[in-house]
């Protein structure tokens, strides 16, 4: 039951493939992810320079995560808002429930159809840009930039889980859309949980050698583990909204 | 006779508003029942009581002995709904959401279950197309396709014929007196009711969130004091001249002569013939809408 629900609410949804455009019209309409003109610092034992960008240098550059990250919650806000809310989705959740499914799958497949659902096109984003800006600035094997990749994907796993757990429970307790849309973007910048995107810091391939502080894929450092803890309120908070929007969402009547 | 469903002291209330006050029915199985009372009586919530759709303040519901708001999923295997409100998803085909409701509905061959419910009232014609496409009648008739599918023992139709043209009120009339002769169950909510008039077998009357009455047609008949009965004849006129001069009360309709009051009409009968009129007993007419409105006046 659980495999034809998630079928139809990412497939015959659609809703799958407006996520998929909005990513690549992000990633590719904004020059600067792909661009040379990043904002790079050089980093020597004694500060921070900022220089003319040369392979083989000791580099911290931030590849405008932060940018990617202000631009893709509202979309992820927005997917999941829509997926949970009762009035924007009341017509497939009424076939659902006319039927022998479980308001509990439903949940669940509704939550995984959101992972699932902007991981397939954020995976496939970075694994095209990664190697379109790589070999640009730094003029570096394509393959080499990947080792990163498992950072960027955590990053985006706890970013995804704190933006679900805050839509969900807004668009289950808001009636109205406008509202729960808006109560998590209200929270977002208000607390600016952001801080998730610290962990994305890119640390281009040549620099591996050189680098003693920082982490590289998922090897941990002590900069690796001050980074989540930052992130572990909002992911803590996440996760006590589901845990709210799950008993709202089997308590609710669907009139 | 079971009965498959069972409100009792049911109460609902939203905000402010009490849209069920200590209803209480019985539906008994093979049985055709009315839900009948006016806009806001309360019959939608009380439809969506029953299929667990929502929760009620107070009371007892039970669904083929289940309770319905706990075990929902359970329960529609054997019951199929439309609701004055049912919208399938726009973007989908007719055939891919009746294949896809009955896959929910746990059918083996849903192919072959989406064809046998969408041939009687033609949609497998305009099935193809997206919902998005379809005018209002025909989403009406994949709603009621969509009741139907996996032939399930109960169905609850909530104000069936909006927007039905006369041939689709026909083919769903057929199909609801066929299944009760099977011995299957149809719950049909509606403020105006005529294609079903002769064969309700049962009703409720709804009005401000409460039952006014509820039973067998008869036994509702009774409790109204509506005791009439129908003679046939071949010489109407001559008829209704004897039975005024005897101080029967009658309507004349066409051959047929409705004698009120709790007379017999076997009697009736003999009397006519007896001065030369040949006369026959017609099976009581029922007329939902006098039972209606004598209910809710007598209040």
């Amino acid at each position: 039951m659980l495999s034809e629900i998630l079928k139809w609410e990412l497939f015959t949804g659609k809703r799958f493939y407006l996520v998929f455009l909005l990513y690549f019209l992000v990633l590719f309409s904004l020059g600067r992810y792909t661009g040379d003109f990043q904002g790079v610092e050089w980093k020597n034992p004694d500060g921070y320079d900022i220089q003319p960008l040369s392979p083989g240098s000791l580099i911290d550059i931030y590849w405008q995560a932060s940018d990617l990250w202000w631009f893709s919650f509202p979309v992820v806000l927005a997917y999941a808002v829509f997926t949970f809310s009762y009035e924007l989705d009341k017509k497939i959740l009424r076939t659902y429930l006319e039927s022998c499914v479980k308001k509990s799958t439903l949940f669940l497949a509704k939550l995984l159809s959101i992972q699932l659902g902007l991981f397939i096109p954020l995976i496939i984003g970075l694994l095209i840009v990664y190697p379109l800006g790589d070999p640009i600035l730094f003029r570096s094997n394509p393959l080499e930039v990947y080792v990163n990749l498992p950072r960027r994907l955590l990053l985006f796993v706890s970013m995804l889980y704190t933006m679900i757990g805050i839509s969900a429970i807004s668009s289950i307790i808001f009636k109205k859309p406008l509202y729960a849309f808006a109560a998590p973007i209200a929270i977002v910048y208000t607390l600016n949980i952001a801080g998730l995107r610290v962990i994305s810091q890119y640390v281009p391939p040549q620099c591996y050698l050189a680098i003693t502080t920082r982490s590289i894929g998922l090897v941990p450092n002590e900069f690796f583990f001050s980074s989540l803890s930052r992130a572990l309120p909002a992911v803590i908070a996440s996760t006590i909204a589901l845990m709210i929007a799950y008993i709202i969402f089997i308590k609710r009547d669907v009139d | 006779m079971e009965d498959v469903v069972i409100t009792e002291n049911v109460w609902k209330i939203f905000g402010r508003t009490e849209a069920l006050q200590n209803v209480s029915i019985k539906i008994s199985k093979g049985s055709i029942f009315l839900l009948m009372g006016p806009n806001g009586s309360g019959k939608s919530t009380l439809l969506k009581i029953v299929t667990g759709l929502i929760k009620p303040n107070r009371g007892k519901v039970e669904i083929f002995g289940t309770n319905p708001w706990k075990q929902r999923h359970k329960i529609f295997a054997h019951v199929g709904a439309m609701f004055e409100d049912h919208a399938p998803p726009d973007w989908a085909s007719g055939k891919a959401y009746l294949e896809y409701k009955s896959k929910l509905k746990k059918a083996e061959n849903p192919e072959k279950e989406a064809l046998a419910v969408a041939k009687p009232f033609g949609v497998d014609t305009f099935w193809k197309n997206p919902v998005s496409t379809y005018s209002s009648g025909m989403k009406r008739k994949l709603a009621l396709a969509d009741a139907f599918i996996n032939d399930p023992d109960l169905v609850i139709l909530d104000d069936p014929t909006v927007a039905l043209d006369k041939e689709a009120r026909l083919v769903l009339q057929e199909i609801v007196v066929n299944r009760a002769k099977q011995n299957k169950t149809c719950v049909i909510a509606s403020h105006i009711i005529t294609e079903f008039e002769q064969h309700i077998t049962h009703l409720a009357f709804l009005n401000l969130g409460q039952t006014i009455i509820t039973g067998k047609v008869e036994e509702v008949m009774d409790k109204i004091g509506i005791h009439e009965v129908t003679i046939r004849t071949n010489k109407p006129r001559k008829a209704a001249a004897i039975l005024m001069e005897k101080r029967y009360a009658i309507r004349v309709y066409g051959n047929n002569i409705t004698v009120e009051g709790s007379e017999d009409a076997n009697e009736i009968v003999k009397l006519l013939e007896n001065l030369g009129i040949k006369a026959e007993t017609e099976e009581p007419k029922v007329n939902l809408w006098e039972m209606y409105t004598k209910a809710l006046t007598s209040r």
